[in-house]
């Protein structure tokens, strides 16, 4: 199944295993797993509780290191750690954002820290803030603003590198669900706007439904992946269309059984 | 009286001096009555205070003093920062370098005044260095605790996007712990004071302490308290100082006042 994808692949899993040295010893969190992301594609990873989701996102991350040193790969090259292009929006921004810097600093930081001169990094962050939607707004701090427009920041932060990868770890949860739906709305838009491949790991299944162009599904830890799900609505779309379609029923449906009663099939 | 009860509970000025006026009252009318040598009454106290710390008195003693002070509470701060900073960073040093941290913290700076005087003589040099030394360690242990423990969200976001060095450390990790060092700096503060009047008592000619206890063993009690009411109003006005200089740092964090950690 991977290798047709891989010549166009932008990201490419292959046999993921992740061990990490638990409380009782060793324990191997995901076992095998294999799914390629295409550039301008939208990944939903979902699966059960302890999956190993979250876990799987960091070793993309360069947080975590996977068993195999060859297990991931972008552009064909595996990856050694935090890699260039690659952005992350951690589900905590109350832990990740920093709250003694102004909207713009935060956003500014990466770019410094990357070396972009000082006048560039903000015009840059500026730019960033008023594509999330929070122009206007920089020289606020992030403790002056809602949850959904911190997590606003910490997508603009890591809109601002020009990423060609978005990782998104669970973003939205602690999120009230009416802002929830501007947030996913607002992740379409940057998704086709800046032709980026995101990929973003959620609890909630209706959220991976209406974002993803495949949905991806594990199993219980020791994790593979159940099942790839295809899922092709009209862009743009919007909410309330979308989710009373019958197809978005039929794909939820199918992905909801899958997570609440995981089976270990593999592809 | 209604009237004044009334004023003092909807004024939170007056009901910070509320207290502090009444004991002074209730002490003035005891020390006229008692006419003792060692208790002089306020208006004795007061005039003693100016004499002995206005004019000629404020140059020859309490600049000294103050200068000692200075000298010693900001090279522990930075010392202590400095050194912490890169404890934090050096995992073998700092298990080795620990528990005699711990220990040197455990123990009172002042018992080491003789130490010290031995070392360095009797003088300035003497107070500013035990000052140093004693913050240098309060600042260390509190920069080391926090660094470490740093919150796993910051780890995770350094990581990811790859903000090292200096930027790190001075953008990102010290400013995490304000919180923790902000209240460290204010404990180190007091021990200061404490320390600079007693390392003058002990080792000194000339000073706020050196004054208060030579005019004790000269039986010249009003100068003595005068001594003590100097001591008095530099602690609380250093504090008064620094409070100012804190809040508008909290502030930026979104900390408000009334969350402040107490060491």
């Amino acid at each position: 199944m991977a290798s047709s994808a891989s010549r166009t692949s932008l990201v490419e899993v292959s046999d993921l295993s992740i061990t990490y040295d638990g409380r009782f010893g060793k324990h191997l969190a995901v076992s095998g797993v294999n799914f390629d992301v295409r550039p301008e594609e939208l990944i939903a990873l979902v699966g059960p509780s302890g999956a190993g989701k979250t876990t799987i996102l960091r070793c993309i991350a360069g947080l975590l290191s996977p068993d195999g040193e060859d297990s991931i790969k972008v552009d064909g090259k595996p990856i050694k750690g935090p890699t260039e292009g690659i952005s992350v929006v951690f589900q905590d921004y109350s832990r990740s954002l920093l709250a003694w810097l102004t909207l713009q600093g935060n956003v500014m930081l990466p770019l410094r820290a990357q070396g972009v001169p000082r006048a560039e990094a903000k015009k840059r962050a500026r730019e960033a803030l008023a594509d999330v939607g929070l122009g206007g707004k920089e020289t606020w701090h992030p403790w002056q603003l809602s949850g959904g427009m911190q997590q606003r920041v910490a997508i603009a932060r890591g809109l601002a590198c020009n990423p060609r990868i978005l990782l998104m770890d669970e973003p939205f949860a602690s999120v009230d669900a009416q802002t929830r739906m501007d947030l996913e709305d607002l992740v379409l838009k940057i998704k086709n706007e800046f032709k980026i491949s995101i990929i973003v790991v959620t609890h909630d299944i209706d959220e991976a439904v209406y974002l993803a162009d495949r949905v991806v599904v594990l199993s219980k830890s020791p994790s593979t992946v159940s099942r790839i799900l295809d899922v092709d609505f009209p862009t743009p779309r919007t909410q309330e269309e979308t989710r009373v379609l019958p197809e978005f029923g039929e794909i939820r449906a199918v992905a909801l059984d899958l997570v609440r009663h995981p089976k270990t099939e593999t592809v | 009286m209604k009237e004044i009860l009334l004023a003092v509970r909807h004024s939170r000025w007056l009901k910070f001096i509320a207290l502090p006026l009444v004991l002074i009252v209730a002490y003035q009318l005891w020390a006229s009555s008692a006419q003792s040598p060692f208790f002089p009454t306020v208006g004795v106290i007061a005039v003693a205070f100016v004499e002995t710390w206005g004019g000629d008195g404020f140059v020859e003693n309490v600049v000294p003093s103050l200068t000692n002070l200075a000298v010693g509470y900001i090279s522990g701060v930075i010392l202590g920062l400095v050194l912490g900073v890169l404890l934090s960073r050096m995992t073998v040093v700092r298990i080795a370098v620990m528990p005699i941290v711990s220990f040197l913290l455990a123990l009172p700076a002042v018992a080491l005044v003789p130490l010290f005087i031995t070392v360095a003589g009797i003088g300035p040099a003497m107070s500013q260095s035990i000052i140093a030394f004693a913050v240098t360690l309060y600042v260390l242990v509190n920069t080391v605790d926090g660094l470490v423990k740093v919150d796993s969200g910051l780890v995770d976001v350094n990581h990811v996007f790859r903000i090292r060095g200096w930027r790190q450390i001075l953008l990102v990790l010290l400013p995490s712990i304000a919180p923790r060092l902000l209240g460290a700096g204010r404990a180190a503060l007091s021990l200061s004071i404490l320390i600079m009047v007693v390392s003058e008592m002990v080792g000194a000619s000339a000073g706020i302490g050196a004054v208060t206890l030579l005019s004790q063993q000269s039986f010249q009690y009003s100068t003595m308290w005068a001594g003590m009411v100097m001591v008095a109003v530099l602690g609380i006005g250093l504090n008064a100082l620094y409070l100012m200089f804190e809040r508008p740092m909290l502030r930026r964090s979104g900390i408000s006042p009334m969350a402040r950690t107490i060491k």
